[in-house]
């Protein structure tokens, strides 16, 4: 197998993808991936909300009370 | 793409570690992964988020940056992420070579990229469905592989549900033969009585459907044959009257990362005279929940039979009787369930439903009601603790067989002895 250097060269170096997809399932394979992108976004965004619940939570936990003349 | 690996992922393992990622603003983390063959290639199962320090063997890489600053002793897959492009799965091998590996997604619509693409399905003839689902929801309904478990009311309503609106292949699997009282499942004939039913379906769904891949399993749930089916299969389906086999599907289900569709109904005594109908519709999927968290089972010493072995479950087979479980059986029912059942599972496809799905249907008062009873989730004594096992955990034994979950079960039979 050909050596790759950089992840776009995957798609030249791999012998299964030489041979030419049809226009559909080119189509398909293209759909695919975008609907595999958005879940993966979905799950990101999800988990980075989570993660910024908890920081703002931890914030609040740490927060003190600062004003304590008058 | 014909992919030789393919890389499955739940999607909850996946949010764990991009949770994981986020908190600790590192730029890759570990995962431990299992192996399994399948006739087209190998699926690496991801389990979870590896503990301590030792790089597991074999391993996921979870990376959101191209360059890794380790080098791997053996074979190691790597998911790349990065926001706002396509994630990438690939193969890295001790000498630093890629290879790319297919993905699938155990997340709504369970998207997948590099598999092997089936034939392109007949869109004048299902052109209503794919118009009512949107193509993307119906192409991949159309092209899961769907192991059936169970060929009776429920089982052969799904199956002729599922090639009616073109799905291509299916796997079905029934240890019984075809008698007078099962003519009222879809598909069968008179001609097909004594015939093993699961052959017998499969001969009514190629007629309905001929370029449905059909492949008949006459053999209990637990039967080891079943087994490479099951690894091939994307979604198990189990329509069973029997719990034992219910649970082996479920462990079926968690071990190789397969998204479960569970239909049960009951026509029961109760001890009011009046009869108690109802059904349970359960979608299960990986790394979320399992049957056991999210339900259990009505009838545990089913499932200690199926422990026993399979001379055990035969004599138990042989010994049931209808009568002392039921009142009897309703198609109309059947229909209701099983119509739930794939409403379900389209709602995942076209990523409406975003979560596994517990449905009740009871009726009272002749009014039908639809409850919904949320998912479980994974606990020490469920079959959670398996996600993604593999042939590994295939025959080790579970903690939690004595304590099987009765949160919430399907209601008993006040009358069985």
């Amino acid at each position: 197998m050909q050596r790759v250097e950089t992840l776009d060269e995957l798609l030249v170096a791999e012998p299964s993808v030489l041979t030419p997809p049809t226009p559909a399932e080119v189509q398909d394979e293209t759909e695919n991936l975008q609907v595999l992108t958005r879940a993966v976004e979905r799950i990101w965004r999800q988990a980075h909300e989570e993660v910024e619940r908890e920081r703002e939570q931890q914030r609040r936990a740490a927060e003190r009370a600062r004003f304590n003349l008058d | 793409m014909n992919s030789q690996a393919r890389l499955v992922i739940p999607g909850a393992v996946l949010q764990q570690a991009i949770r994981a990622l986020e908190r600790s603003h590192a730029d890759w983390l570990a995962c431990t992964v299992e192996r399994a063959s399948r006739q087209s290639g190998e699926d690496w199962l991801t389990r979870g988020l590896a503990r301590g320090r030792q790089l597991p063997d074999p391993a996921l890489v979870v990376a959101r940056t191209p360059v890794l600053p380790v080098a791997f002793a053996s074979p190691t897959a790597v998911l790349y992420l990065r926001q706002g492009e396509p994630p990438r799965a690939y193969l890295l091998d001790s000498r630093g070579q890629r290879r790319p590996m297919g993905l699938l997604i155990l997340a709504p619509g369970l998207p997948e990229v590099g598999a092997t693409v089936a034939p392109a399905p007949d869109a004048e003839r299902w052109s209503r469905v794919a118009g009512a689902l949107g193509d993307y929801a119906w192409r991949r309904l159309c092209r899961l592989h769907y192991l059936i478990v169970g060929c009776g009311r429920n089982g052969s309503l799904i199956a002729h549900a599922l090639a009616r609106i073109g799905a291509h292949r299916m796997t079905l699997v029934d240890p019984d033969t075809t008698e007078l009282c099962n003519l009222d499942g879809d598909g069968f004939l008179p001609d097909h009585i004594t015939r093993p039913k699961a052959d017998a379906l499969a001969e009514s769904l190629r007629a309905v459907n001929p370029t449905l891949e059909v492949q008949a399993l006459p053999h209990s749930a637990s039967d080891y044959r079943i087994l490479p089916a099951a690894r091939e299969a994307d979604v198990l389906i189990t329509a069973v009257d029997d719990d034992g086999a219910r649970w082996t599907v479920a462990h079926l289900s968690v071990l190789y990362l397969k998204p479960m569709l569970d239909v049960g109904t009951g026509v029961l005594h109760t001890e009011s005279g009046e009869p108690l109908i109802g059904a349970d519709i359960r979608w299960l999927v990986p790394g979320e929940c399992c049957l056991l968290c999210t339900g259990g089972v009505a009838n545990p010493q089913q499932v200690e039979v199926v422990r026993q072995g399979l001379y055990a479950e035969q004599q138990h087979r042989a010994q049931r009787h209808w009568q002392r479980e039921r009142l009897g059986s309703l198609r109309s029912l059947n229909m209701m369930a099983t119509g739930l059942a794939l409403r379900t599972l389209e709602d995942y496809l076209a990523m409406r439903l975003h979560t596994s799905r517990w449905l009740r249907l009871v009726y009272q008062d002749a009014t039908p009601q639809l409850h919904e009873l949320g998912h479980g989730a994974p606990n020490r004594n469920c079959l959670c603790a398996h996600t993604g096992g593999g042939d590994k955990l295939l025959t080790q034994p579970l903690d939690s067989i004595r304590q099987i979950s009765h949160s919430e079960p399907w209601v008993p039979n006040p009358v069985v002895r």
